[in-house]
């Protein structure tokens, strides 16, 4: 984690739809330091949107607090804080340009209308076009256009490039990235799709049923975590915390947090981010482990 | 990549002036907002015929039918369908404005997620509500004061025909205080409504229950929110003129008494039903906002 007030802190969140559902968020904390890029994954129904919502504060917790940007409310940073909600959902009978014009009224003191107005260009969206006749893509382009006009200096994206073919990704992150780089802003951005977050990621948040699984800074999780291979079997690295293992060949592969060294007959080699993500997925019960709060 | 910094266009067109959520409700309520100046359109080009034409000729025919004996004839039959058909247009906007407001300015938002974009912008989410109820409120005060002002012209033309007694149903609420408190009532029971069910079609149809409700409440008490006055008399009851009664009490022949509103009743009996819808729409309207502060911080 960079810098020292966290951009997020979420301790004990929990959000309860309905008596009788199970809370969509059950105690739920983590830290995202400023300046950094945060990736949220997670299954479906994990609860990411939910987490982001409650972030960009649209929604109130039923217990437990989020602060932002140094100890605020959300509802105190709202000017300086961008939500890209999952359906992108725009005014449909506005026109582009409309559009912009609109969140220029909303954002008074801070809208950078030029900016706004270039990304939506570069992406070669008419700003005559009626929001409703937009493709999926173009729909992205100006919903990032709204968040990135703002300037905000924490980005919440939920599945941000679910629509979007293998360029647009690039330049999405690219307008993304450009933005991190220039404000020194804050991103937590959900995603299904780990390989893309693989190089631009700071930070891990990995959600499930509700609860954080990992968190903390890419690196350290992945130093934490060895992918043990060998002849034995999963009883032999009883001394350490196995999170996964699988019968691989004639041994066992298993990824594990070291409590010193392997048992002899054991190669290790560090997990990729993605398989990290992966063996954790396919353990649900595994103990979580939280790195982020320092 | 180009890269801007504190760029000079920033100043381009509405940014930084505090009406940007009531030009945004404006902007994309252009629609709503059109088909009421043509209801309205249409609501004041019935009330010009009354007026005009369809007044003149009604006003011919009551004078033949003075002395031929005839009733509803012609045009007088026309005049009094008109006078209805404007009664009916003025007392639906009490109910349009919470379906409209509930369904399309707050209920749709929420159903869509396009709140999860309004209230992550610069303004907060209660002046995005403020702005949701103050164009409405705005825009039915201003047409039905245009309406009112009309009927109160059809009104003293005194073409002969008709029922313009104050008291007359729809002199009192056409021509009086109801025609402006009603609909802001609308306004705010669609806008909690719209909040609480966060659905379109929901929140509309619970948004005019709760309007049906109240107004039947109100014709229930409309009369009894001020003490009658009585008069008792001898063979028959009588009233002054421009009263309302409100009941008969014969004790015997010689003893009747009449219980009645008198016409000096009427602004206290507008004044006091109307002090009570407000009331209730301020109830609704301080709901509407605690709602959202614990939905939204």
């Amino acid at each position: 984690m960079t810098g020292a007030e966290p951009a997020v802190e979420a301790s004990g969140l929990v959000k309860q739809f309905g008596r009788r559902r199970p809370a969509a968020l059950d105690g739920c904390s983590f830290q995202v330091g400023a300046g950094s890029v945060c990736a949220l994954v997670g299954p479906n129904g994990a609860g990411k949107s939910t987490l982001l919502d409650l972030a960009a504060g649209v929604s109130s917790p039923t217990e437990g607090s989020i602060r932002l940007l140094g100890g605020h409310t959300p509802g105190e940073v709202r000017e300086r804080v961008s939500y890209l909600a999952q359906d992108k959902q725009l005014y449909p009978q506005l026109t582009v340009a409309e559009t912009l014009r609109m969140a220029a009224g909303l954002n008074p003191g801070r809208w950078d209308a030029r900016y706004a107005a270039d990304v939506v260009e570069q992406g070669g969206v008419d700003p005559g076009t009626r929001v409703r006749r937009l493709s999926g893509g173009q729909r992205t382009r100006v919903a990032l256009a709204l968040a990135l006009g703002k300037r905000p200096d924490l980005l919440l994206l939920d599945e941000p490039m679910a629509a979007l073919d293998p360029l647009a990704r690039k330049q999405f992150t690219g307008l993304l990235m450009a933005h991190v780089a220039e404000h020194g802003a804050t991103v937590l951005l959900s995603s299904h799709d780990l390989g893309e977050l693989t190089d631009t990621c700071d930070d891990l948040v990995l959600l499930g049923q509700g609860r954080v699984r990992l968190a903390g800074a890419t690196d350290a999780l992945l130093d934490a975590h060895l992918l043990a291979t060998g002849r034995g079997t999963v009883e032999d690295l009883s001394a350490h915390t196995v999170v996964d293992s699988r019968a691989a060949g004639r041994g066992t592969t298993a990824l594990l947090r070291p409590a010193g060294p392997l048992p002899d007959g054991w190669s290790t080699a560090q997990p990729s981010l993605e398989e990290l993500v992966v063996h954790y997925l396919g353990a649900p019960d595994a103990p979580p482990l939280d790195l982020s709060a320092d | 990549m180009t890269t801007h910094v504190a760029s000079p266009h920033s100043a381009f067109d509405s940014g930084g002036r505090p009406g940007g959520p009531v030009r945004s409700v404006i902007r994309l309520h252009r629609g709503g907002l059109w088909v009421w100046v043509g209801y309205l359109a249409v609501t004041a080009g019935v009330l010009l015929w009354l007026y005009g034409p369809g007044g003149s000729a009604a006003e011919q025919d009551s004078i033949y039918c003075s002395h031929h004996q005839c009733y509803d004839f012609g045009a007088i039959g026309a005049y009094k369908d008109m006078l209805i058909v404007v009664d009916v247009l003025i007392r639906a906007v009490a109910f349009l404005a919470p379906a409209y407001v509930a369904a399309l300015l707050v209920g749709r938002e929420l159903q869509h997620g396009t709140h999860r974009l309004a209230w992550t912008q610069g303004v907060s989410p209660a002046r995005w509500l403020a702005a949701r109820l103050a164009v409405p409120a705005v825009a039915v005060t201003v047409g039905t004061g245009v309406l009112v002002a009309l009927f109160h012209l059809v009104r003293s033309a005194e073409f002969g025909v008709g029922n313009w007694g104050f008291f007359d149903s729809n002199v009192y609420y056409d021509g009086g205080l109801l025609a402006f408190v009603y609909p802001l009532l609308g306004v705010a029971l669609g806008a909690l409504a719209g909040l609480l069910l966060g659905r379109s079609v929901p929140a509309a149809l619970v948004a005019v229950a709760a309007m049906a409700a109240v107004q039947l409440l109100m014709q229930a008490l409309r009369f009894k929110l001020l003490p009658t006055e009585t008069r008792t008399s001898s063979g028959t009851y009588d009233v002054p003129s421009g009263a309302e009664l409100q009941g008969v009490d014969e004790a015997n022949v010689h003893h009747i008494t009449a219980h009645f509103h008198p016409a000096s009743h009427v602004w206290p009996l507008q004044f006091i039903e109307s002090g009570i819808v407000l009331a209730a729409a301020a109830l609704a309207v301080a709901g509407t906002f605690q709602l959202l502060r614990n939905r939204a911080g």
